[in-house]
């Protein structure tokens, strides 16, 4: 069986565990680039040490923290993992004031901001890398009529969406198309966030490429002499 | 409202549930795409700016610059004196401010 340290580690395990489906949650677009980065790995590295000093407290506090998991190793490591934020924020230390009220104060408030810290900066650097990528790949499209047709199409044509979705994302282009106030530039960038949110970078990338050599190809006249022949 | 509708929609435009007035988005997944092509733009008319220093930008020399439509760039300018990005040292009535970064803004393109 593990000693307390190993039962620790478990415990770190799960609290990192939890960190990686918080990243994930927000940053549905990319999960994966959200989470292995420099940013990333600390904020699974804090919300792991978080969850081996949480099992720590429950070893040194058996009867005060968490009475039902005491004895029990490895209910104790689950409870630290994935409850260690709950433990934390826990009546360890009360302050009361003069005029007799009364503040819990704990390790949460450190830790929460630590990692509020952290989930900005995660934040900020997926935020800049959308807006120069959307910038970048669409600035020179405008005619949005064009564009968000074929982003449509090609959204719809997602097997991982429900039909309910597909009628939503269709219903809500639709409204984009009605925001006629609006320059068409803006509109046509603002569906291609919503389509990067929705298909993920590569997809995106691929996509409008494709977007691109459709507009170019319906933007090209076609003459008599531009069509082969098929072949005999 | 659904999850995509609010991931995509437009319905903060309308002032339904999450207006402009609300807390700003968990992340920028969360932020309402057209607000993300406003900083889309935003980021490019900032550094335009910047490099303009330490005179101010002028709003028509950054449209030549940029190559976009001016509605296109009033409209992004707009957005961006309204969050605190830019502050519009001259106002002219053909719209061709002068602009400066704001602390803010020379934060956001660090």
């Amino acid at each position: 069986m593990p000693s307390n340290l190993g039962w620790a580690l478990v415990a770190a395990m799960f609290g990192a565990i939890v960190g990686a489906s918080e990243i994930i949650s927000r940053y549905r677009d990319e999960p994966l680039r959200a989470t292995v980065n420099r940013y990333g790995v600390a904020y699974l590295a804090v919300n792991g040490l978080v969850a081996g000093l949480s099992y720590g407290l429950l070893v040194r506090y058996p009867t005060q923290v968490l009475p039902s998991v005491a004895g029990d190793a490895l209910l104790g490591a689950m409870a630290a993992g994935f409850g260690a934020m709950v433990l934390l924020r826990s009546k360890l230390f009360i302050f009361r004031t003069e005029d007799g009220k009364e503040y819990p104060i704990g390790p949460a408030i450190v830790v929460e901001t630590l990692l509020r810290v952290l989930d900005r900066k995660i934040d900020r650097m997926r935020a800049s890398a959308r807006q120069r990528r959307v910038f970048e790949q669409m600035k020179d499209i405008r005619d949005f009529d064009a564009a968000a047709g074929y982003l449509e199409a090609s959204l719809l044509s997602f097997q991982n969406l429900s039909p309910e979705e597909k009628r939503e994302i269709a219903a809500i282009i639709q409204e984009y198309r009605q925001l006629a106030t609006w320059p068409a530039s803006l509109r046509t960038m603002a569906v291609g966030f919503a389509f990067l949110t929705i298909a993920g970078e590569e997809n995106f990338d691929q996509v409008i490429e494709n977007l691109k050599a459709y507009l170019r190809a319906a933007a090209t006249p076609v003459t008599a002499g531009s069509i082969s022949p098929p072949a005999p | 409202m659904s999850d995509i509708r609010r991931q995509i929609g437009v319905d903060y435009l309308r002032g339904k549930k999450t207006s402009r007035a609300a807390p700003k988005p968990e992340s920028d997944v969360a932020r309402p795409p057209l607000d993300s092509a406003l900083l889309a733009h935003g980021r490019a008319v900032l550094e335009a700016i910047r490099k303009a220093e330490p005179e101010p930008g002028r709003l028509y020399a950054i449209v030549e610059e940029l190559q976009l439509p001016i509605d296109v760039v009033l409209r992004v300018v707009d957005y961006l004196e309204r969050e605190g990005y830019v502050a519009v040292a001259a106002r002219d009535l053909k719209g061709n401010h002068a602009l400066r970064l704001t602390a803010a803004g020379a934060a956001l393109i660090r």
